[in-house]
């Protein structure tokens, strides 16, 4: 086999591209990976809050004494604040809640809670919705 | 170093310079995967922490909304259990049960929440844990409490940690009792 008298990279060049090559890569990665999904635990914190003023909607309209429009926080206000992100700073939550007449009949109510918050500058928010039947009180 | 038939190799030099680079490039790359290894681990048990704490509160209000009445009891001040029963008695001469019969009695053993269903003799018979035992975490319930502010309705809290990340989490949400008759051991 002819060997031809070829002059490749020398080690040291090898070398030092591969240290430059790691270093970008290591800046690179520990950036991607210090994005946390933290919003996932929030996102199920407020679905629950959801439950529980969807749950207190649903008493009061068995009692026939759920107004009809805006209505406010009707669970408990410690749960909405929460250190569920991992930060130091706690996130605090906003409930919104609407209730109004489902089609014709008077005895079924809709309920709409919206649940919004904000981690730094970014707003988040989900939204509930059920069906409901209210005790028709007799005068 | 020496050239052998024409070719040309590394020359000595070289290696003793980028041996220690060499050392330093295969520690910075182990590092670096460690790194990788143990975020990707305190990520999954955070995944964990998080899906059983909304299994405690789901089942729970699963067991809660068909509950013919519901009982307190008190261990501790962050430590409670309840019971759903689902027997409705009938005052002829004989109890008769309904077909979901007997009662469900969720309780906190040893950092773990952990259903019992009572099958008319034992709760020990049907015992299934709600959290704990997960290879790719090492979760711990702090909390369990319940309340009850409004007609049948049921507040439920949950406070759990994982030993692994040190991370917690803490959920409450309320449930609906259409059908329940009785609540004991409510302030």
């Amino acid at each position: 086999m002819k060997i031809l008298n070829e002059r490749g990279f020398m080690l040291l060049q090898v070398v030092f591209l591969a240290m430059i090559t790691s270093i970008v890569a290591m800046i690179f990665l520990n950036g991607v990976m210090q994005v946390k999904n933290r919003n996932a635990t929030l996102r199920l914190t407020a679905i629950h809050l959801a439950n529980e003023q969807i749950a207190e909607s649903e008493s009061r309209a068995a009692q026939g004494i759920l107004p009809d429009g805006s209505i406010s926080w009707l669970g408990v206000d410690d749960d909405l604040t929460t250190y569920n992100s991992g930060a130091k700073e706690p996130v605090k939550f906003d409930v919104k809640t609407n209730v109004e007449n489902f089609s014709d009949n008077v005895a079924l109510k809709k309920i709409t809670v919206k649940v919004e918050w904000k981690v730094g500058e970014e707003n988040f928010q989900i939204e509930s919705e059920k069906i409901i039947r209210e005790k028709i009180l007799q005068p | 170093m020496s050239s052998k038939n024409g070719q040309k190799g590394f020359i000595l030099a070289e290696f003793i310079i980028a041996l220690p680079l060499l050392i330093l490039l295969l520690y910075g790359l182990a590092n670096m995967t460690l790194k990788i290894i143990s975020l990707a681990r305190e990520q999954m048990a955070n995944y964990v922490l998080e899906t059983e704490a909304h299994e405690v509160l789901r089942r729970i209000t699963d067991d809660a909304r068909a509950a013919y009445s519901v009982q307190r009891l008190i261990h501790d001040k962050n430590l409670e259990e309840v019971t759903f029963v689902y027997d409705v008695p009938k005052y002829d001469g004989f109890v008769v049960f309904t077909d979901v019969r007997g009662r469900r009695r969720y309780v906190v053993d040893k950092g773990r929440v952990i259903s019992k269903r009572d099958g008319g003799f034992s709760y020990d018979i049907y015992t299934t844990p709600v959290t704990g035992g997960n290879f790719f975490a090492d979760t711990w319930v702090d909390k369990l409490k319940f309340s009850s502010r409004s007609e049948n309705v049921l507040h439920v809290a949950v406070e759990m940690h994982d030993n692994i990340t040190r991370q917690s989490v803490k959920i409450s949400t309320s449930v609906f009792m259409p059908g329940c008759k009785e609540k004991t051991g409510f302030e």
